[in-house]
């Protein structure tokens, strides 16, 4: 079975010579001589991930500097039907591959912050601002971030924008996203929500993610790209409340641990609570304590065999709130965790796992993010099914899964995390594998098989939604499970980018031939 | 080792995950560290991709170009991103490893990067001037240790003069090596990995006849390859020490002291890459400065393992003047900011990169020049 993009590779686009050399100087005169370039070493760069994925080597790359480069570098493309593949950090994701060649829009010099609206609770920023410079920004202002376990760098919107895939931040609100400025690939430029109406009262504010009319700004979500070029966004802050707390419970089940998140974000006792299989906090731990790599007893245990007594699960939630409603969101913690057969853990896990737990209190507590986790990505490739579960069915998807990867290639360092959303009326569960970097492409091809196979039945058997559409699955044929839905979609698509010029790997993954 | 498919290479150049963390300071992503990712923003110019670009070589999709070689030259070699990446990936060698790939197919970024590899291949040096004629103690037997100038401070006695001074004042034996030859270190950053075996080989063999049981060198570029490098060409038998370093000891054992009042002097400090990422010797630096009476130390905010980059490394002022001009700049602007009235450093390619581009508006001075200066 070939790899996933290598039919898409054998269809790029094709450019003589002097078409190219015609393309970049007409590039270079829209953003500068420096910022445009075809240069090979360059190029390559931005030809894919450390997944194990075929290369794609884009043709172009432009930095632009500002919302007006943008539009006049989609009005070229589509004039010329180039391919273009916008990209934040471009990290992980296949959807950033340019598969058809054409233009990568790598728009990380976009990186201002705009606005720090205290009174609002939000922040207005360029796409290319990070994660880590928002974090450092609003802490001045006893503000912080929505915040999940990526590393600093990493674009505040290129998170955020990817409701599913990312959203390891918030139990009790799915998307973090008030409002967008949008380019169309026709050089339209819009922005959504109360912001709409800044096109005639120009003092109006980011504050209300709609405007009374359908909310356009979800469409960008989780579209990859296929639909616009998202320039700024104001996400949602939060306040840094005078107590902050991160009371560790360990529980003997996922089952046990499931219940747990369920009842305290239900409750709305949390800001946001992930459970953390014993293998990943093991490595964590050992991260944070030694920097890098991780021992190979971790990476090659057995999952369900634990070296010792350490629990199998940690549950951690993040609380913050006036000190008296934290110290009895803390005596209800306590009080459910032994009711469910757990034990409250906090001072062991401080004692016993201190590079876990700077981990926990840095993202959690502190809302300060760091690379401690990102020591663990030089084992191997990362190959994460990430699914979005039924909070009734998550427990047995987890056992299945276990079962499953642990029979498979992906055995290497298995272990996962699963967070609540939207009070628990989903459920977040990654499995972590990696495959070595010394795998052969047979190896590799075998454990992308796995992966997609994994997803396919913890789709049909557990009614987990896959959250990255962008490649092992057969053109678009996720969203034809849809139904109406996908008419609706494709109907979109074609109205907005009618040349198809829109990261087209990515809309074909996820539309399909339309 | 050449850019290869092997196990360590696949674990350096297949495992990058594109976080960025070694572009910019430690969990600080709003302070960049690495100077040619912040000169032209292009992911390939930062330590990962360049990894990128090296794998790009290995699956045919990058050839051996000039435009190659502007992306592989395009980087003072200064280590922050193998000191940020929290892999730990040896980002130092596969950019070396680009750089010698390029070299043996004759590519080279500009007329300067290939004739100083030539004047190394033909005449053994950089041909920056001939070892100053010093009266130090000539008998092997008699010496404590053996001064290694380096090519910078062959160029001019004076840049000698503080650390005689101190030689001097200590009353020291040290020598130095007639005719001292290249530590290779140039041969090694400019792409021809042979040849610094082979002139490593040499300096070697003459560091070891000379018999001293210490090596004192002056430049901490020297410093890291014969600590750090000369283990890929042999074995070299005397301990190795930088000059601030051995100050250090010299003010610690009472050798030399520093009069009980002096100037009143505020200074920041430069961190030279080779002694504070490299070697991981930085600290001393500020140990020295601490007992300087009337000296007062304020730091500039990227400094330590994540200081900036001088825009001197790797010889970027011949190589990538515009790499050397942009970050030489951006450090002088980063060391007024804190108001001092100096700027001291102890690397002579810091100092040659800073001086020239502070000109009249921040004095730099070389610690050795400081320390001289305010000897009791
Ligand atoms: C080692 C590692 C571990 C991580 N772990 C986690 C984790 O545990 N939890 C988590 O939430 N995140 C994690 N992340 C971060 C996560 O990978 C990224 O946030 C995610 O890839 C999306 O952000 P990005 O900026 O990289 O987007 P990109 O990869 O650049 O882009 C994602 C998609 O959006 C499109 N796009 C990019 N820019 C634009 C634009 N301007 N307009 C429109 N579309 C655009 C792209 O075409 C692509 O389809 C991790 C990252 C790394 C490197
Ligand atoms: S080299 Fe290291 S720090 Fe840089 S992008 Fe790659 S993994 Fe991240
Ligand atoms: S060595 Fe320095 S200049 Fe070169 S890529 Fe690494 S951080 Fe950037």
């Amino acid at each position: 079975m070939p790899l996933p993009g290598e039919e898409m590779i054998s269809k790029r686009i094709k450019f003589s010579e002097a078409e190219r050399s015609r393309v970049l100087r007409a590039l270079q005169r829209i953003v500068g001589s420096e910022r445009a370039t075809a240069n090979p070493a360059i190029r390559y760069g931005y030809s894919g991930t450390s997944m194990v994925l075929p290369k794609a080597m884009p043709d172009f790359v432009v930095r632009p500097r500002n919302v007006a480069d943008i539009q006049k570098v989609l009005l070229l493309a589509r004039k010329r039907r180039i391919p273009v593949t916008p990209v934040a950090s471009g990290t992980q994701e296949p959807s950033t591959y340019p598969w058809f060649g054409g233009i990568v829009l790598d728009t990380l010099a976009l990186n201002r912050i705009l606005e720090i609206n205290v009174g609002g609770a939000y922040a207005v920023v360029e796409i290319g601002v990070s994660i880590g410079q928002l974090a450092k920004a609003l802490q001045k202002e006893n503000l912080r971030l929505a915040m999940g376990s990526f590393p600093p760098g990493i674009s505040v919107l290129g998170n955020y924008l990817m409701t599913a895939a990312n959203s390891h931040r918030s139990s009790g609100i799915m998307d973090d996203v008030l409002g967008l400025e949008v380019v169309l690939a026709d050089g339209t430029v819009f922005q959504t929500g109360s912001k709409a109406f800044g096109h005639t009262y120009p003092a109006l504010g980011w504050h209300y993610p709609s405007n009374t009319f359908p909310n356009v700004k979800n469409l960008f979500l989780d579209a990859g790209g296929t639909l616009g070029v998202v320039t700024k966004g104001a996400v949602r802050v939060y306040q840094m409340n005078e107590a902050q707390t991160l009371p560790v419970s360990a529980f003997e089940s996922y089952a046990q641990a499931l219940e747990y998140m369920k009842r305290l974000s239900r409750a709305n006792l949390v800001q946001h609570i992930c459970a953390w299989h014993w293998p990943l906090y093991t490595i964590i731990d050992h991260l944070g304590r030694y920097g890098r790599g991780a021992p190979a007893e971790i990476l090659l245990y057995d999952p369900w065999t634990k070296p010792d007594e350490r629990p199998y699960i940690l549950v951690v939630p993040s609380m913050s709130g006036y000190r008296e409603v934290i110290a009895a969101g803390e005596q209800a913690a306590k009080r459910i965790t032994e009711e469910l057969g757990g034990r409250i853990y906090t001072e062991e896990c401080r004692e016993k796992w201190p590079g876990a737990w700077k981990f926990f209190a840095d993202h959690y507590r502190d809302h300060q993010p760091t690379n401690q986790f990102m020591g663990g990505f030089g084992e191997g490739f990362p190959l994460m099914p990430m699914v979005i579960a039924d909070p009734n069915r998550v427990a047995g998807l987890e056992q299945w899964g276990l079962r499953f990867l642990r029979k498979s290639p992906l055995r290497l360092a298995l272990s996962y995390y699963s967070h609540s959303l939207d009070q628990c009326r989903s459920v977040f569960l990654r499995m972590t594998t990696f495959v070595s970097p010394e795998s052969s492409p047979k190896e590799i091809e075998r454990a992308a098989a796995t992966r997609q196979k994994y997803l396919e039945q913890a789709f049909r058997r557990y009614g987990a939604i896959p959250v990255r559409y962008d490649y092992g699955h057969p053109p678009g044929a996720v969203l034809n499970k849809t139904g109406g839905q996908a008419q609706v979609l494709k109907a979109i698509k074609r109205a907005l980018d009618p040349e198809n010029i829109l990261n087209p790997g990515m809309s074909l993954s996820m539309y399909g031939r339309f | 080792m050449p850019l290869s498919r092997d196990a360590d290479y696949a674990t350096y150049l297949y495992t990058c995950n594109r976080c960025r963390a070694c572009t910019t300071v430690r969990d600080r992503p709003e302070l960049p560290v690495c100077p040619s990712f912040d000169h032209l923003g292009f992911f390939a110019y930062s330590g990962g991709g360049k990894g990128y670009t090296a794998q790009g070589v290995l699956e045919g999709k990058v050839a051996p170009t000039l435009e190659a070689a502007k992306v592989a030259m395009h980087c003072t070699l200064c280590h922050a991103c193998a000191t940020m990446c929290p892999p730990g990936f040896e980002t130092i060698h596969f950019i070396r490893d680009l750089r010698a790939w390029l070299v043996s197919h004759g590519v080279y970024a500009n007329a300067a990067h290939h004739r100083l590899l030539e004047n190394l291949r033909t005449k053994g040096n950089l041909t920056w001037g001939q070892a100053p004629n010093l009266t130090l103690a000539a008998e092997s037997n008699e010496v404590e240790a053996l001064l290694f100038l380096g090519c910078r401070f062959k160029l001019s006695q004076s840049a000698l003069d503080g650390v005689l001074k101190i030689v001097h004042r200590a009353g020291a034996k040290v020598s130095v090596l007639e005719d001292e030859p290249c530590c290779g270190n140039p041969a090694l950053e400019l792409g021809d990995p042979e040849l610094f075996i082979r002139l490593a080989e040499k300096t070697i063999a003459r560091l070891n006849a000379a018999g001293a049981e210490r090596i004192i060198t002056l430049c901490p570029h020297c410093t890291s390859t014969l600590v750090n490098d000369y283990l890929e060409a042999g074995e070299l038998k005397p301990e190795v020490i930088h000059l601030s370093e051995w100050i250090a000891e010299l003010l610690e054992e009472g050798r030399i002291g520093l009069a009980e009042t002096g100037p009143e002097l505020s200074v920041s400090l430069h961190d030279p890459c080779h002694l504070t990422r490299y070697l991981e010797r930085g600290e001393v630096l500020r140990q020295v400065l601490e007992q300087v009476p009337g000296l007062e130390l304020r730091e500039i905010e990227r400094s330590g393992e994540s200081a900036y980059c001088c825009g001197g490394g790797s010889f970027a002022l011949e190589v990538a003047p515009e790499l050397w001009r942009f970050a030489s700049r951006e450090r002088i602007q980063e060391a007024r900011a804190t108001g001092v009235q100096a700027l001291v450093t102890a690397c002579p390619y810091c100092q040659d990169s800073l001086s020239r581009a502070g000109g009249k508006r921040l004095e730099v001075i070389p610690l050795a020049d400081l320390i001289a200066g305010r000897l009791d």
